[in-house]
């Protein structure tokens, strides 16, 4: 289990513009890494959100899609927002391959880069649940592979449980994370194997 | 100043100058004998008195009119209610001749500074609000929603997230704002005060000296210059340079 001691995220019915999106439910993040796949459109990142909104106690950081590091401040200042830490903060950022870009703007970096960094802002909010919204879309293969082994450092050295929504869950194999799918209108969570 | 600009405002006055020499008119004096006239008002101390008296109410009009401009485009920018019932009012100022809002206050408060600067104030706080209300709406909300997500305070939102995104807003408020304030104050100062270059130009006109009249005209016209070069421009720059960073890639 992770450290955080937290096993079981729960979640009301998600109501947008007067229809239901998503129907309540629970999912167990006892195995620290929980995935959950959906078509275009099912209500991933509204599950998401839903988590974020619902849950205070568990401090949720959910970390976006695109990845919203505020394009006027430096990574290093990006990140001060959340932990003031400097230590901190290098050993992240080393930790994700990204030691030199501290004093960079978000703008001078490639996507691969800035989604890394939001990861990081995310973990260094200490979080003890960090919800992750499609992170390896429009990434190409080398990125999501760094990505994967970013996620994979993180998860053993701070071992917060993690929740990642994706349309593509095999990106993730490697991490051998706990599947779920979300289908249907209005969506439900359920296991699955993939 | 870059040298293009230099040499740009070389070739506007000697284009003066030719066609002064060309028209040879009372009414149309060339650079020299107006830069003859600023420099005898600057030597008996006359031109100082009045610039400076300009300039504060410039200052005092534009600072009101600023804060006040922000201040209105901001609670209008966030909330749909208020910006339904007082979106007419401000685009009613907005199309107020500035003649009538000058007048008016002179009525009503008397030939006083109070009632100078407040015209002004009327005058270009709607503009400002405007410009203001148009960047708070524009907000992004990926913004918004990080700092809701991270739990923001309202210090760090303000600081961090609001006032970057709206700076290009203030930034054109202020530069848009300060030219026109200026332009306005001389008409207050013509219509209703004893000091100030529309004061002088006032007296000028009914004197019948133009090169006096441009002299006055052209101090007060440097000394904005003097304020693009050494505030507005290094300010914008400061503004605008995360943006050229970004461009770097």
């Amino acid at each position: 289990m992770s450290k955080s001691g937290v096993k079981m995220v729960n979640w009301s019915d998600c109501w947008l513009d007067n229809q239901l999106i998503v129907e309540a439910g629970t999912i167990d993040v006892s195995p620290a890494l929980v995935v959950v796949s959906g078509g275009s459109g099912v209500g991933k990142t509204t599950l998401l959100r839903a988590i974020s909104r619902q849950n205070p106690s568990l401090r949720p950081r959910l970390v976006f899609q695109e990845p919203t590091l505020l394009p006027w401040l430096t990574v290093t200042e990006n990140l001060s927002i959340v932990c003031e830490d400097i230590e901190s903060q290098t050993h992240w950022l080393s930790l994700f391959d990204l030691s030199e870009v501290g004093q960079l703007r978000p703008g001078q970096l490639s996507l691969g880069m800035q989604r890394r960094i939001a990861i990081v802002r995310g973990i260094l909010a200490r979080p003890r649940l960090l919800l992750l919204d499609e992170p390896s879309a429009s990434l190409d293969p080398a990125n999501v592979e760094r990505l994967i082994s970013n996620i994979r450092a993180a998860i053993s050295e701070e071992s917060v449980p993690t929740i990642i929504v994706t349309h593509s869950p095999r990106d993730f194999e490697a991490l051998k994370p706990s599947y779920f799918e979300l289908t249907g209108r209005p969506a439900v969570l359920s296991q699955s194997r993939t | 100043m870059p040298f293009s600009a230099a040499t740009s405002l070389v070739a506007l006055l000697v284009f003066w100058g030719l066609s002064s020499e060309l028209f040879q008119t009372d009414v149309f004096p060339g650079p020299l004998v107006v830069f003859a006239s600023l420099g005898r008002e600057a030597i008996s101390g006359e031109l100082w008195v009045h610039l400076s008296a300009t300039f504060g109410r410039v200052l005092a009009a534009f600072g009101l009119a600023w804060i006040t401009g922000v201040f209105i485009g901001v609670i209008l920018g966030r909330s749909d209610l208020l910006d339904r019932w007082f979106w007419p009012w401000v685009n009613i100022f907005l199309n107020m001749p500035a003649l009538v809002v000058i007048v008016i206050c002179y009525l009503g408060l008397g030939m006083t500074e109070l009632a100078a600067v407040l015209a002004v104030v009327i005058n270009k706080a709607p503009l400002i609000a405007v410009n203001v209300r148009d960047g708070v709406r524009q907000f992004e909300s990926r913004y918004e929603e990080f700092a809701r997500v991270y739990e923001l305070s309202w210090a760090q939102k303000l600081r961090l997230v609001w006032i970057p995104q709206l700076e290009p807003f203030l930034f054109t408020a202020l530069r848009t704002g300060l030219s026109l304030t200026w332009k306005i104050i001389l008409v207050v100062e013509l219509l209703g005060r004893s000091s100030g270059i529309g004061f002088q130009i006032h007296l000028y006109f009914q004197l019948f000296e133009v090169d006096m009249i441009l002299a006055y005209a052209l101090s007060f016209m440097m000394v904005m210059q003097l304020i693009e070069w050494v505030a507005v421009r290094p300010l914008e720059r400061h503004v605008q340079k995360w943006r050229k960073d970004g461009q770097l890639v």
